[in-house]
């Protein structure tokens, strides 16, 4: 029963520990709904007994019979309230966070803005004032937190609100926290979850785990979390700004994946997030050369378009260190240094050939270019550019000849 | 005639006796040197009797032990080339790299100081065999 004086007028819903009112049903103030179940809060009994059975008392006790010190807000275990670390605000948008730890000690950060109130969880933090470190890894996120919200994103499955009221975006700092649970380091400690508040209407969402934000990016077929999208969903393997690295995975179902490597599971890892659907229409519309050239990649063929590569890139690299064992043999034989780095050069020359054709055509003829342009050869540096430009000696052409580097279209693999 | 071979584009080269770029076709050319055209200066490393020397408009600095060049990244596109002597700061210069066409495929053979003119000199500079290599070769050549 409300406090006189301490109740809202209006349509506003929500009262007694954050719970929305069902005044309907016995009025003002005098009934809640939670997740679970209904509360009368003047006999401070629920209407249904417990979800979690609990044999010491009865199934129909609400707050451990204890209201002043706990609180129930999801109706099915009472507890204390979460204790406010510190706050903040983002002035670049505006948002609010607020860091809480919760009484088993784990750490969540609840964001607020006009629209939009997401809930991130984060296991294995601990916190000294200034700095979040998180299994073992230290990285100061003020006045930025590790991750900010801007919208939700459409790919959520458990989605049932309206898709264009907000989107989770996620910020460089938080690579580690997007990785996959299967994968080593701290990756397979973070989860996140989120809540999320839209005027009057407010969703309780379920764990949303790193291994789902693969599985929304790439691998809708294998999850176990989503049910497939259905074959709508196109992929576009690009690159962003040039150099080794830099490449995404865009998907125009909204999701956008920073590739930081390949999981264990042989899939595309990295931090996902949501881009505004004008920025993924003009993605979209740029000319399939600027787009990486294995872009226009569709539904499961997009999946195992982006696999067929890492499986070739992963041949090619064997291939390559086995001009090592090339070189071995022909020193071993007696070969000069100069036939050997002559010999290995050209099987490196003619890897590039082999492969060839897992470069679209439209992106071989840019690189021929570039290669004719900048070495007057159209698969590379030549055996007398690399002397005479470059000053290598012969065993430096036998080692570069057998060592793949150069440009891993995935960056630095991490696993 | 001396010819440096321009590292932006391989038919382009620099006549030290005319002292302007040419444009020569044949892939046999034989040069003594490489070359950057920079703010409207050459820059440039190259070798004869076998010396190494670097250049940096009408300047020209014998290369040895007492040289070195610190290459610092300073943005994603911007560089810093600085070369010393002894100690001594002789030429700086702060410059813009156009990565676009590196790491464009995941079977290429190339390397970023392919597309860094600042961080091949440098290489060249600091790595005492690839000195040797290039001051014996380009020496034949001139």
């Amino acid at each position: 029963m409300e406090m006189a004086g301490r109740g809202f007028s209006g349509s506003y819903r929500f009262g007694y520990q954050g719970s929305e009112k069902d005044n309907e049903v016995s009025g003002d103030g005098n009934s809640y709904t939670t997740e679970f179940r209904q509360l009368d809060p003047r006999l401070g009994r629920w209407f249904s007994v417990d979800p979690v059975f609990q044999p010491w008392q009865s199934p129909y006790t609400s707050m451990d019979n204890d209201p002043i010190n706990l609180n129930d807000p999801m109706g099915d275990k009472a507890g204390k309230d979460d204790k406010l670390v510190d706050s903040w605000i983002n002035e670049a948008t505006g948002e609010q966070y607020e860091l809480y730890q919760s009484q088993d000690g784990k750490y969540f950060v609840d964001i607020y803005s006009p629209n939009a109130i997401y809930t991130g969880t984060i296991n294995n933090v601990s916190y000294d004032g200034k700095n979040w470190s998180a299994n073992g890894n230290t990285a100061q996120y003020e006045p930025e937190p590790n991750f900010t919200v801007e919208n939700r994103p459409q790919g959520d499955p458990n989605h049932t609100g309206p898709t264009s009221a907000g989107r989770y975006q996620g910020q460089p700092s938080t690579q580690n926290v997007n990785r996959c649970g299967g994968c080593t380091g701290m990756s397979s400690t973070v989860q996140m979850t989120w809540k999320w508040h839209s005027g009057n209407e407010f969703f309780q969402r379920g764990w949303y785990t790193p291994e789902t934000f693969d599985y929304v990016a790439l691998d809708y077929g294998h999850g176990q979390v989503l049910p497939p999208m259905g074959s709508a969903e196109y992929f576009f393997l690009m690159q962003t700004s040039g150099g080794v690295g830099r490449y995404v995975v865009l998907s125009d179902y909204g999701t956008m994946l920073h590739v930081a490597g390949v999981n264990q599971q042989g899939y595309l890892d990295g931090s996902l997030f949501v881009i505004p659907e004008p920025l993924i229409e003009a993605l979209i519309a740029l000319p399939v050369e600027i787009l990486m050239g294995y872009a226009e990649l569709k539904g499961v063929s997009a999946l195992a378009n982006v696999r067929k590569i890492l499986k070739m890139r992963s041949i090619y690299e064997g291939e390559v260190r086995n001009l090592a064992n090339v070189a071995a043999e022909m020193k071993k034989a007696g070969s000069t240094s100069e036939e050997i780095a002559r010999t290995v050069h050209k099987m490196r020359r003619d890897l590039g050939i082999k492969y060839k054709d897992m470069t679209p055509v439209s992106l071989r003829k840019q690189i021929y270019a570039r290669n004719l342009r900048d070495y007057g050869d159209e698969l590379g540096p030549t055996i007398d550019y690399l002397r005479n430009t470059k000053g290598y000696s012969w065993e430096r052409i036998i080692e570069s000849s057998s060592k793949p580097g150069g440009s891993n279209i995935f960056g630095n693999w991490t696993y | 005639m001396s010819l440096f071979q321009n590292l932006d584009e391989f038919i382009r080269c620099f006549d030290t006796e005319k002292k302007e770029e040419v444009i020569i076709h044949d892939k046999s050319k034989k040069t003594n040197g490489c070359y950057k055209i920079h703010e409207n200066k050459l820059i440039a490393v190259f070798a004869k009797n076998n010396k190494m020397y670097f250049q940096y408009g009408e300047s020209i600095i014998e290369i040895n032990d007492d040289c070195n060049v610190l290459h610092k990244e300073l943005t994603k596109e911007q560089r810093e080339f600085r070369f010393y002597k002894k100690g001594e700061l002789l030429f700086s210069n702060k410059y813009i790299v156009d990565l676009s066409l590196y790491g464009i495929q995941p079977f290429d053979y190339i390397e970023e100081e392919d597309f860094d003119w600042g961080l091949l000199m440098s290489n060249l500079i600091n790595d005492k065999e690839r000195r040797e290599v290039f001051t014996e070769v380009n020496s034949a050549n001139g």
